[in-house]
């Protein structure tokens, strides 16, 4: 192993570009197991007082596992060539587990006007580890952090939409709602420690629309 | 938002909250009844994401800045599809839809100054399907990408500077056979 200011001899430049020409072309082959289970209860009322209400109850397990190949390629095709020669290979397993308390309440604000708020609460733990098989001497995998990393975040969205209806011709509606993509662990690389995990992010939407029906022709 | 950046080394891609965007949009969509078999759809879409302050990672090789677009969403897409849709015979009935379905060119990074950055250039696909559907049982055939185009899903650049393109799948045709018990 070289320090960080030494530089190679040409006759070392020379073997390390031989060495990458032989493993060229190269492909990223990434067999992929998933299990993953989802369990939802959603009771839904009859209409009461005028309001119709839904609660829900989410829960979901899934856990992956990747092996990630750098493998020579098949020069004609560009595909894998088999058998696999392989030029460094990673294993990398995550894991996520969340849960979501939910419910939502429509009614009536007049003869043609309908409202509907909803709240959602969730949490959820994510986490990832991964295992360097065979370094690539490429592209330096050797230098990801072994171990298992997890983040985890709790939060509320909430959703609110008007819809007027005239008719059968003519419908409007107002969609107000945050969202959110879940946060996880980077393991690609040898990552800070502000770079190992990034949390959620929050999505807030607005959307109007208009939907209108005549002679055919819906727009 | 949460956007994939690469590493210093430009070797690998790994993901982080690099601060808020803004993303505007508006969609038109319209159902044409030509005859009461045959249904002309269109939708358009046109989509404006971009940062709304500069990239928060001060690790990326690169910079984001306030007003740069978001990588990976076209502005303009759409679709047209012709579906015919009919009773062929007792207890039994056709549908067949044709669709063409294109998308804008998008790039790979936030400006054409961080490395990594590309272009994709926009796509157009034509999909067809044919289901016949009895009380009992369907029968649907599913033709993706009839003219067999070879234009990349998207193009990433490389530590080692090459473009790879992550190509689409090919000519696909799927058969679906199924029964109600």
């Amino acid at each position: 192993m070289l320090a960080a200011d030494a530089v190679c001899t040409v006759p070392q430049q020379d073997r390390y570009r031989a060495y990458v020409t032989s493993r060229l072309p190269a492909i990223l082959h990434q067999p992929m197991h998933v299990a993953s289970a989802s369990r939802e209860v959603r009771p839904r009322s009859e209409p009461l007082a005028g309001l119709i209400v839904t609660t829900g109850l989410f829960a979901e397990h899934r856990r992956d596992r990747v092996s990630s190949y750098i493998a020579l390629a098949d020069s004609a095709t560009d595909l894998l060539l088999r058998p696999v020669s392989v030029t460094g290979l990673r294993t990398i397993e995550t894991g996520l587990d969340q849960t979501a308390l939910y419910g939502e309440v429509t009614g009536a604000l007049g003869p043609h006007v309908t409202a509907t708020a909803g709240l959602r609460a969730f949490r959820y733990v994510r986490e990832a580890s991964g295992t360097v098989e065979q370094p690539n001497l490429i592209t330096g995998t050797a230098s990801i952090a072994p171990g298992r990393f997890t983040t985890s975040e709790n939060g509320v969205t909430w959703k609110a939409r008007l819809l007027w209806k005239s008719g059968s011709c003519l419908l409007a509606y107002l969609w107000f709602a945050d969202g959110f993509r879940p946060g996880r662990v980077n393991i690609t690389f040898a990552p800070t420690g502000a770079e190992r995990s990034y949390h959620s992010d929050a999505l807030a939407s607005y959307k109007a629309g208009l939907q209108a029906r005549r002679r055919g022709v819906q727009l | 938002m949460i956007d994939t950046i690469l590493s210093g080394d430009s070797a690998f891609g790994y993901d982080a909250n690099v601060g808020d965007a803004d993303i505007d949009g508006a969609e038109v969509a319209a159902a044409v009844s030509l005859s009461p078999a045959l249904t002309l759809f269109l939708v358009g879409s046109w989509t404006d994401a971009g940062l709304a302050e500069d990239q928060r990672s001060p690790a990326a090789p690169g910079q984001g800045s306030a007003g740069d677009r978001v990588p990976d969403v076209p502005r303009l897409a759409g679709n047209a599809s012709l579906a015919w849709s009919g009773r062929v015979a007792d207890r039994m009935r056709l549908d067949a839809p044709l669709d063409v379905l294109g998308r804008g060119a998008h790039a790979s990074q936030f400006d054409p100054a961080i490395a990594g950055y590309a272009r994709t250039p926009a796509q157009v696909q034509l999909d067809g399907h044919v289901v016949m559907e009895h009380t009992r049982w369907s029968l649907s055939l599913t033709m993706r990408k009839l003219l067999n185009e070879r234009r990349p899903d998207q193009i990433l650049v490389t530590g080692l500077g090459e473009r790879q393109s992550f190509g689409p799948y090919p000519r696909a045709i799927l058969l679906t056979l199924a029964g109600r018990i």
